[in-house]
């Protein structure tokens, strides 16, 4: 049962854990759009702290939900996720990516609807890509090639590496990958945001 | 800093008091990943892989059909192969159009009189079209049993021939007779020792558990001991 469920699991955990991190995105149009946010600035807080704490909100709460993931099925299931240390740096590095892959998305959208309909497309698209939903290895040849290039394909070699005992050196690629996407994508979301907030701010 | 901690604490401290949503999402995945793995993964042992039902027109009726017969009724085979035998064609079809089999095979006439007399045989072999995977296992099954048939006649032609006549006869056969048989054999299978016990060509499987270690940790593959 656990060589099976290293072979769906972690597609599995990349593809749900990204819906829990849309909580707090959704929250910064959602303000936006009840008129929350001015009352909010009215405190001691700027517009772009408000971004970072959602965007840190959405970090800390997908890490938490992967750590969770994995401790429930090592308990459960008898699962061996391997060194604890390169586990954690492999969870930190989904967590960013995560992160940057949503706020970006989120930050593109401008209402609650728009974003919704985005991400949904984004990552079930992702997902299906990627190796998410089944096995990448059962997907056809045009779409691994495409598969190679998403986030949840970085997440599942990342996991299953680490899983695998593999090194922290061979884990490398797709920890860069995940870790370029987070910090670009947390980055632009972070202008873009903060632009896209200001401006309704202004009206 | 400290007003973005504050902000994500107090976010944090909300969730906490309502964990819910976050938890049944995060159980989403776990759920899902078993539920498939229960599905298609099965146990891992070999309890767990399926029984081929196969439907068997027997039209030789002779020595080695009878000793085909009886195979699958033994050790590990037995759990997983059901041979039903069927008493013509017709019948044998309708097993497969009702799902009931996965394949049906055709015993032809004559089949041990012309493999021990060196003629050629054709085993005739009808899939069952809305299976993928057990049809070709029958498949692969029923070419093994020919080349294995084929080299059985071709090397215990004599003593088959001689077993074929014991069992036919009415008589209680002497024992001379089954020593004959008997002693016939071991010396022409005497002469393939040499491949067949051991066979010179063996293989090992190695637990998927076992070779990720291996790969990792070994430059060469270690099957468990």
């Amino acid at each position: 049962m656990s060589e099976f469920l290293l072979i769906l699991l972690p597609g599995m955990m990349y593809f749900w854990v990204l819906f829990i991190g849309q909580g707090p995105l959704q929250e910064v149009l959602q303000e936006k759009e009840n008129q929350i946010l001015p009352r909010l600035l009215a405190a001691p807080v700027t517009l772009l702290q408000f971004v970072l704490a959602k965007m840190l909100r959405c970090f800390v709460l997908c890490a938490l939900a992967l750590l969770l993931l994995v401790l429930c099925s090592a308990l459960l299931f008898g699962m061996k996720w391997g060194n604890p240390l390169v586990l954690s740096v492999v969870i930190a590095a989904c967590a960013l990516s995560m992160t940057g892959l949503l706020a970006f998305t989120y930050s593109l959208a401008r209402t609650r609807e728009q974003a919704n309909v985005m991400s949904s497309v984004v990552l079930l698209v992702f997902a299906l890509v990627g190796g998410g939903m089944f096995p990448f290895e059962n997907l056809p040849g045009f779409l691994q090639t495409l598969g190679q290039f998403t986030p949840n394909r970085w997440g599942v070699l990342a996991l299953r590496g680490v899983a695998n005992a593999k090194p922290l050196v061979e884990l490398l690629q797709p920890l860069l990958g995940l870790v370029a996407l987070g910090a670009l994508g947390s980055l632009m979301a972070f202008f873009l945001f903060g632009r896209q907030l200001a401006q309704g701010r202004g009206r | 800093m400290k007003t973005v901690l504050a902000l994500v604490l107090n976010d944090l401290k909300r969730d906490w008091k309502r964990p819910w949503s976050i938890l049944l999402l995060a159980a989403l995945p776990l759920a899902m990943s078993v539920l498939m793995a229960a599905i298609f993964g099965g146990k891992g042992g070999p309890a767990s892989l399926p029984t081929v039902h196969v439907a068997i027109l027997d039209q030789d009726k002779d020595l080695l059909s009878g000793m085909l017969r009886s195979l699958p009724a033994q050790g590990e085979a037995a759990k997983q192969l059901r041979l039903h035998f069927v008493e013509n064609r017709a019948e044998g079809l309708r097993l497969l159009e009702k799902s009931k089999a996965s394949a049906l095979v055709v015993l032809p006439r004559n089949m041990t009189e012309s493999l021990l007399n060196g003629q050629t045989n054709a085993i005739e072999l009808y899939e069952n079209p809305a299976e993928q995977v057990l049809p070709k296992v029958v498949r692969e099954g029923v070419s093994l049993l020919a080349v294995g048939l084929s080299g059985a006649a071709e090397l215990l032609r004599q003593p088959l021939n001689d077993l074929r006549e014991l069992v036919r006869s009415n008589d209680f056969p002497a024992d001379a007779a089954v020593i004959g048989v008997a002693s016939e054999s071991v010396q022409k299978l005497r002469r393939v020792r040499t491949y067949l016990f051991p066979p010179l060509v063996q293989f090992q499987t190695v637990a998927a558990a076992d070779y990720q270690v291996a790969a990792t940790n070994a430059p060469a593959l270690h099957p468990r001991p």
